[in-house]
């Protein structure tokens, strides 16, 4: 079977480990988040009758005591870009880190999650700061690791770019 | 290209010229490179055509692969997919020639393999055996009892100097997991999980001391464990390990690592997650698997020696057994022999303080329990007979006791039916009267059938009478007797002395006249003289050689009863004769 190594990105508290949570059951405990700075697991998908099994690496928020650790995104195949749609300057982070991604690991498959999506009315984040992204052709979609909306989709859509990495990206949805 | 400078003047043609420049630059080309061009143009046709081609690289193809395969490993790796492309191909088309081809390596490869697994099995048990009979042993069974771990665990605590559970085959790059093996009964995590997590941590501790890319943490030890990783330029291999390992553990791991990048360099290097190709590298890890033990090697002292003081207390336990079945069947077969033999009625078989005692009634006549003994492999020491005689009445008993009790001559054969005693043949009368005496008396007969035996003595008297009364002896004249007569007289005088004395056991006593006899010539009382005289001479003779005085007696019949009536007057002295004539006297002689 097909391994991927796919990386959780984004700022501190955007909800990266509650939706791998909500996407597989963790062998590891969250401690290693904060102590290694990591913490991994696994899921096997079948994408387009494809058999494939995520490595999922779920990297600590990025911040001034934990910085992101090129190191972790060596080999990734992948990344889920995780902003939290209720805190506007968690999406200026994640095109920090994208920035920074890119520039260790090459361009790479990813998909812009916009997560809290059930928090609807302290939504922050803007359509048209969504646009300049969406036009590069970026894949962006809104999830809820707390009702679980998206969450597969999520990780659908990335293990299928990173499959296919010719395919033409869909229409992307409309993060208001 | 090479135009001359007339040429590009233009000052018009001259055409003989041109030609004989070019004829000339010709020859001069040929002259300088002509060899060259034909060599070029061999080359070229050489190289254009397929076939030409193709014998070209035959020719060198052989020594190409060798001096590749000495000088580097890389067509050894690049040949793989071609090569297990071949190999698909030939078992989709011919499964069997492939079989037939490695057939004679898969019977050597089983066997060693359960080879291996029966010593590992072997050594396992030797292992617990050799704890289990010792103080040492008990002291960790209590340990066991008192942990709740098992027995085996505790064991393997106390003696385990170190073992391989885990090795990992992991992707340096992504940290994904190329290959696994475990140690047998070892519970283990996800080990793509696992795998991913070491490397983060690698990564981490790298990260964190700032050491260089090529440096990374090589030991991690948590508890009773450690992991020892060996990188390879594009793959890391990491053992977990229960204990201490040797030093010379590491050298081995650098081992693996470095020919697995041997053989599948290629593979690793275009690596894109699918780690079906490193299947192939189990065979090269799973020796890495290593267990050593405090206490005993395979094949070392110690672990046999509880074996065999086991198998010391055992062997004659279950000799013991073994033969106390075996001789417990052969009892029950020699009872159940008895029961069926003649002559034998079994009340008593048994087991008395070790002892095999059997007991009943017996004919002395029927078979020797003891001497059935040796048949049935039993030692007559272990076996006692308890037996009362009896007399069976079965027909074969009262024959076999008749013919104890009578004796029958060989000419006489003795036959029961229906407790009825058949005698048939020829016996003597002495026999005869004894065996009718006799025969009332044996249990078993009911009555004696001798309608069929005949009296032997009666007839070879009967058969002696005639002999004697056939014989005639011949006198010359007077009472000489003729030549030949005495040797005669001598038969004669046997034959009534065995007449006398057969008689005497028929109760009977013969009496043998001697009639004297003469020709017709001379007068009648002449003649009844001289006959009486001739057989007062015999009897005189016969008297003389033994024969009692009161057996014979003498008669003279002159010529009264001639030999042959015809003979009177030609044959005179075949008249002067004696015959005899044997009567019997029924009283007996004492």
């Amino acid at each position: 079977m097909i391994q991927k190594k796919i990386c959780m990105i984004g700022a501190p508290s955007v909800g990266k480990t509650s939706l791998v949570a909500r996407y597989v059951y963790s062998l590891f405990s969250e401690k290693y988040l904060s102590t290694v700075g990591v913490k991994i697991d696994r899921k096997d998908v079948r994408v387009d009758g494809q058999d494939v099994t995520l490595m999922l690496w779920d990297l600590a928020g990025d911040d001034e005591y934990q910085p992101l650790k090129p190191s972790y995104l060596r080999g990734a195949a992948g990344y889920l870009l995780v902003a939290d749609g209720t805190r506007q300057e968690t999406l200026d982070h994640a095109l920090d880190l994208h920035w920074r991604v890119t520039r260790s690991v090459g361009t790479i498959p990813f998909v812009l999650v916009l997560n809290k999506s059930d928090l609807a009315g302290q939504w922050e984040i803007d359509p048209a700061q969504i646009k300049p992204v969406a036009e590069d052709r970026w894949r962006v979609l809104r999830t809820s690791a707390k009702d679980g909306s998206g969450v597969e989709v999520a990780f659908s859509e990335l293990a299928r770019d990173i499959l296919r990495p010719g395919q033409d990206r869909r229409t992307i949805p409309d993060p208001a | 290209m090479n135009q001359t400078p007339q040429s590009e003047a233009g000052d018009g043609p001259e055409p003989s010229k041109p030609a004989t420049q070019a004829d000339e630059l010709g020859a001069i080309r040929d002259l300088l490179f002509g060899e060259e061009k034909r060599q070029l143009d061999g080359l070229q046709e050489r190289i254009e055509d397929p076939g030409l081609h193709a014998q070209d690289v035959g020719r060198v193809l052989p020594q190409a692969v060798t001096l590749a395969t000495t000088e580097n490993e890389n067509l050894g790796a690049a040949l793989v997919p071609a090569v297990e492309t071949a190999l698909k191909d030939s078992v989709k088309r011919n499964p069997a020639r492939l079989a037939n081809a490695i057939f004679p390596i898969i019977g050597p490869a089983i066997r060693k393999s359960i080879s291996d697994t029966f010593s590992r099995l072997v050594q396992s048990l030797n292992q617990t055996l050799g704890h289990s009979f010792s103080p040492q042993g008990l002291r960790w069974r209590l340990e066991a009892a008192r942990t709740g771990k098992s027995f085996a665990e505790v064991v393997l605590a106390h003696t385990l100097i170190y073992r391989v559970e885990q090795v990992f085959l992991i992707h340096k790059e992504t940290g994904l997991l190329l290959q696994h093996v475990t140690a047998p009964h070892i519970r283990h995590e996800d080990a793509g999980v696992v795998s991913g997590m070491l490397t983060a941590i690698r990564d981490f501790a790298r990260d964190s001391f700032q050491v260089s890319t090529a440096e990374a943490l090589q030991t991690l030890q948590v508890g009773e464990l450690n992991v020892w990783v060996e990188d390879g330029p594009q793959a890391t291999v990491a053992a977990v390990i229960r204990g201490q390992a040797p030093l010379d553990f590491r050298t081995a791991l650098q081992g693996a690592i470095e020919e697995i990048h041997a053989l599948h360099g290629a593979q690793l290097e275009a690596f894109d997650g699918d780690a079906a190709p490193f299947e192939t590298t189990r065979p090269i890890l799973e020796p890495c698997l290593q267990i050593q033990f405090a206490e005993g090697t395979p094949g070392g002292k110690s672990p046999a020696l509880p074996l065999l003081l086991l198998l010391l207390v055992l062997a004659p336990l279950a000799f013991w057994i073994a033969q106390s079945t075996v001789t417990g069947r052969r009892w029950s077969a020699f009872v159940e022999h008895l029961r069926s033999e003649p002559g034998i009625v079994v009340t008593t078989a048994d087991r008395r303080d070790g002892q095999f005692v059997v007991g009943g009634l017996r004919d002395p006549l029927a078979i020797d329990p003891a001497s059935l003994l040796e048949e049935f492999k039993l030692k007559p020491d272990k076996v006692s007979g308890q037996w009362e005689p009896y007399q069976a009445l079965l027909p074969e008993f009262i024959l076999k006791r008749s013919e104890a009790l009578l004796q029958p001559p060989s000419e006489v054969s003795l036959e029961v039916q229906d407790g009825r005693l058949i005698i048939r043949g020829r016996a003597p009368g002495s026999w005869i009267a004894h065996a009718l005496a006799q025969a009332p008396l044996l249990a078993g007969v009911h009555a004696i059938d001798a309608t069929g035996l005949v009296n032997d003595t009666l007839a070879a008297l009967a058969s002696l009478q005639r002999q004697i009364e056939q014989e005639v002896l011949f006198f010359e004249s007077g009472l000489t007797l003729k030549e030949g007569q005495e040797a005669r007289l001598a038969s004669l005088a046997g034959g009534i002395r065995s007449l006398e004395l057969g008689a005497r056991q028929t109760g009977r006593r013969p009496q043998v006249t001697i009639v004297g006899h003469t020709d017709a010539s001379g007068s009648d009382d002449q003649n009844l003289r001289l006959s009486k005289m001739r057989a007062d001479h015999v009897a005189t003779l016969l008297a003389s050689r033994g024969l009692p005085q009161e057996l014979l007696e003498s008669i003279g019949v002159g010529a009264r009863e001639p030999l042959a009536p015809d003979a009177t007057e030609t044959e005179p002295t075949r008249h002067r004769r004696v015959t005899f004539r044997v009567r019997w006297l029924e009283e007996a002689v004492p």
